[in-house]
């Protein structure tokens, strides 16, 4: 009789476990969907904000980075301080929204794509203890980097000759909204249904006078998207670890097609390429996982991260509408392109995994190299090139 | 004493490459399964590869201190 009434009581605990679970999962997913809400609120906001903020004079206000150099430098410094690409693309949608040219936000997403990379790079340098396992590590991590830089290296002369990828994010954008047609009409849904936060959020700002409403609309948007991104990232890295796994699972011993698609994946799933790409390095540094494993995966989370601010476009309604859909489609362009290009040309295929593997061998011996090119590519390099010229 | 390879006749030669590629392949196979199962055990493990897929700031203030340390020798 008492083991049974210890076994009843047992099997309520397990059935009540149970339910907690899933009412606690239901919990974080519909603090998920409001956090996704408020990103794609925030964006508009951004949009609302500049417009306000500048006036007609949203050209002159970036006209410092009208050189495509000092853009790409302010996407790297920008993305490297908040170490989250999907934060700056979204920002920079947002700035699209309202006003700035998308020709000058172009090398923008790029340093984006660039600046993302320090996360995992600065994840390796913890491995420094251990000689092979450091080597590694900062293999594993500096592939992401000199894969970008390439990419880069390919794809801003291409723009900045033929805007090879404004003019196909055009395209692209004409097919989905409709020919001709810049007003988005037919995904405006998404805009009503963010009406309520952002009108509630202009209102509020338009309580400064003049030119004070804008920036504190910038600054409650900025904020709202740094902070909805964190919290999605934290609440799905709990809610998508069972999923995720499957999927490494089945990417395991398939070839670096599905190590790509898997890297996406996972990617989209966690709302973070710093993430995926940070959680591959001690996967690196263990000796589990080869670089040649490791890089395909790398490629995909370049392509599962524009995911974010390509969702946040959607929501972006007015006469620009269709330029921010435009710079979302850039970033999603820019690194399918990238990926097809490198990946499937072996003379480039294999420079960033030689590349790694040098840098690493070296630092390996020395770690003063590796301080040098975290220091040089993600600091001094962009910081030097915005001040020169800002000076000339 | 092993007979010399030259002295051997052909067809054992050959019955002698064939046992030596199973081997090999055998070898392989196994060595590729092992592979496996340790990013097997290392994916049953995301949780924690997860938790810890961040920058630790002591971390890299103890790499910067070895590189300071690497710079006066």
């Amino acid at each position: 009789m008492v083991e049974s009434g210890a076994g009843v009581t047992i099997a309520h605990e397990g059935v009540a476990s149970q339910s907690e679970a899933g009412s606690g999962h239901a919990l974080s997913w519909l603090m998920v969907s409001g956090l996704v809400y408020a990103l794609i609120s925030a964006v508009s906001v951004i949009g609302t904000g500049f417009k306000v903020a500048a006036g007609d004079q949203a050209q002159q206000l970036f006209q410092f980075a009208s050189n495509p150099f000092v853009g790409l430098m302010v996407g790297i410094i920008a993305t490297a301080l908040i170490q989250s690409s999907s934060t700056v693309s979204s920002v920079i949608v947002g700035l699209v929204a309202g006003g700035l040219a998308v020709p000058v936000a172009v090398p923008m997403i790029m340093g984006a794509n660039i600046g993302t990379t320090v996360t995992n790079t600065l994840v390796s340098l913890g491995h420094v203890q251990h000689r092979d396992e450091f080597r590694r590590a900062f293999a594993a991590a500096t592939v992401h980097d000199f894969f970008n830089l390439l990419a880069v290296a390919i794809f801003l002369p291409l723009e900045m000759i033929f805007g090879l990828l404004e003019r196909s994010a055009l395209a692209v954008s004409t097919l989905v909204v409709g020919p001709g047609s810049y007003s988005m009409s037919g995904m405006n849904v998404m805009a009503v249904l963010t009406g309520p936060m952002t009108g509630s959020i202009e209102w509020l700002a338009h309580l400064l006078p003049g030119v004070f409403a804008g920036v504190a609309m910038i600054v409650i948007g900025i904020t709202l998207i740094f902070v909805s991104i964190r919290f999605i990232g934290r609440l799905l890295k709990v809610l998508m670890v069972g999923r995720a796994k499957r999927i490494m699972h089945g990417a395991i011993g398939r070839g670096p097609w599905s190590g790509i698609l898997s890297g996406t994946v996972v990617t989209v799933l966690v709302q973070s390429s710093s993430t995926t790409t940070s959680l591959m390095v001690p996967l690196a540094g263990s000796g589990a996982f080869t670089l040649s494993q490791i890089y395909p995966f790398t490629l995909g989370t370049n392509v599962g991260t524009t995911i974010t601010a390509l969702l946040a476009a959607t929501a972006v309604s007015g006469a620009l509408a269709a330029h921010a859909l435009e710079i979302a489609l850039v970033h999603v362009l820019f690194n399918v392109f990238a990926l097809v290009l490198i990946f499937t040309l072996p003379f480039l295929r294999n420079i960033p995994m030689l590349g790694a593997e040098w840098l690493a061998a070296l630092a390996a011996q020395r770690k003063l190299f590796a301080a040098v090119w975290v220091l040089g590519v993600f600091v001094v390099m962009p910081g030097l090139l915005i001040l020169v010229t800002s000076v000339l | 004493m092993d007979e010399p390879l030259s002295e051997k006749p052909s067809d054992e030669l050959e019955r002698m490459m064939a046992e030596t590629e199973a081997c090999l392949a055998e070898l392989r196979h196994e060595v590729q399964r092992r592979r496996q199962t340790a990013q097997s055990i290392e994916i049953d493990n995301l949780e924690t590869h997860l938790k810890e897929a961040r920058v630790k700031w002591g971390e890299l203030k103890r790499f910067f201190e070895i590189v300071l340390q690497e710079l006066r020798r």
